[in-house]
């Protein structure tokens, strides 16, 4: 019990080093403490349970196999590496699904584009979980028809609400990739909204 | 009317991007189903065994890279490093080409002569002799000898260097025996031996009968079949 305990209070560089050391249940420590971060970045990009498994299990090999990499007391935290595995396998998921066009999406039904107009006059929905439910499925529609980058930038940005700074570190890009990605990105979403409105 | 619509475009830009704001939300898990999924009892044992799969792979693939510049010569110096340090390239050429100017006149020295069209036994006589060494016996080490007395011209060189220091006089070696291209020797060795005055007379050369019970010093050459291939008169 003690020492579990101090086993939570190490902190994940330490953790890196019992890994190096050999102890595997120090990795296991740090999947325990970051499988919802993990989960939740890859949850922004893909809705499937499956893919999102998927992801997980993707990015915390790939980080485990990456670990002699990790610089974290002069580079960076063990949350802001593991986040950019996780950025950079999901892009390289939808580059993947995008060269092999897995994702053509079939036109919005007259209930989505209903729905679409109803929000942008910004009615108030009667039924809120029906209109959640259509609202996902739409949602999925419209951004897979963005690049993969463009979605990445707009994910980070918007969602995430990173700063530019903070995104082009988390993604290796320039500032001003950053910025013009955000830029064309948001032009494409609403490209994509004005064809079905 | 330009305030108007300019005002009109805004607001429709604005709807745009709160629209698209909400989409991208929307798109995402929400916490419930994050924390069903991050909370899947088998999730750390699959991270586990994609973690052992992934590393024999690297370790397959990292063969397969090494067999495969093996085989594909042009990436050999790359492998080497050789297209990072074109330097060494240049270095290793130069040292290279300085050893085959080294080399080459003196490989191209111990080419063997011309092959004679026969044999002329001649007698031996001292007067065409030429200083011949006192070495008991000389190894000829030589892969390309005379085809008719089995030494190379490194090795006549090499007995009439030491010859001269010793200050013998011989004649010629004379060959012993019909060679051909079949019987030609690849290496022997030359033995000093003492042989009978009456042997002379073997070889063509005119002697004096009285003396036929004295013995002469002379070298022969005795390939590795054992059969004795050429013999020269030496005089101390």
């Amino acid at each position: 019990m003690t020492g579990g305990k101090q086993a939570d209070e190490k902190s994940d560089n330490e953790l890196v080093a019992a890994v190096y050391a050999g102890d595997q249940s120090a990795f296991a420590l740090l999947f325990e403490r970051h499988k919802r971060l993990v989960t939740r970045l890859a949850g922004r990009f893909f809705q499937r349970w499956e893919d999102v498994e998927e992801i997980i299990q993707e990015s915390f090999a790939e980080a485990y196999l990456a670990l002699e990499t990790f610089r974290g007391e002069y580079e960076r935290s063990f949350v802001a590496w593991l986040s950019r595995i996780t950025i950079n396998v999901c892009y390289q998921e939808l580059r993947r699904r995008g060269r092999r066009s897995e994702s053509v999406m079939s036109d919005l039904s007259d209930a989505e584009a209903d729905y679409l107009t109803e929000r942008l006059r910004d009615e108030r929905a009667e039924n809120a979980v029906e209109r959640r439910s259509i609202s996902r499925d739409l949602a999925v529609k419209l951004l897979s028809r963005l690049a993969p980058e463009d979605r990445l930038a707009l994910m980070l940005l918007n969602v995430e609400e990173l700063t530019v700074a903070e995104t082009a570190a988390l993604t290796g890009w320039s500032v001003s990739k950053v910025k013009m990605r955000t830029h064309r990105a948001r032009a494409a979403l609403q490209k994509v909204f004005k064809r079905f409105l | 009317m330009k305030k108007f619509n300019r005002r009109h475009r805004r607001g429709a830009s604005e709807d745009l991007e709160r629209l698209s704001r909400e989409a991208l939300n929307a798109a995402a898990l929400n916490e419930a189903e994050i924390d069903e999924i991050a909370g899947a009892s088998d999730l750390y044992e699959r991270i586990q065994k994609r973690i052992v799969a992934k590393r024999t792979a690297q370790r397959v693939a990292r063969a397969d890279r090494w067999g495969a510049a093996w085989l594909d010569s042009s990436l050999l110096p790359e492998l080497l490093g050789l297209r990072r340090q074109p330097r060494l390239v240049f270095a290793v050429a130069f040292v290279m080409l300085l050893l085959f100017v080294i080399v080459m006149p003196r490989w191209l020295r111990t080419t063997p002569d011309a092959p004679q069209k026969a044999v002329i036994l001649a007698p031996p006589s001292l007067t065409q002799t030429s200083v011949i060494g006192a070495g008991r016996t000389d190894q000829i080490v030589d892969a390309k000898p005379d085809k008719q007395t089995g030494l190379s011209g490194r090795s006549k060189r090499a007995v009439r260097r030491r010859a001269q220091a010793t200050g013998e006089i011989a004649t010629d070696f004379i060959p012993l025996t019909w060679v051909t291209e079949a019987t030609a020797m690849d290496s022997g060795q030359v033995v000093r031996v003492k042989v009978p005055r009456a042997m002379l007379l073997s070889i063509g050369a005119a002697t004096n009968t009285a003396g036929a019970g004295e013995f002469l010093l002379a070298d022969v050459v005795v390939s590795d079949d054992g059969l004795v291939r050429a013999i020269r008169l030496v005089n101390r």
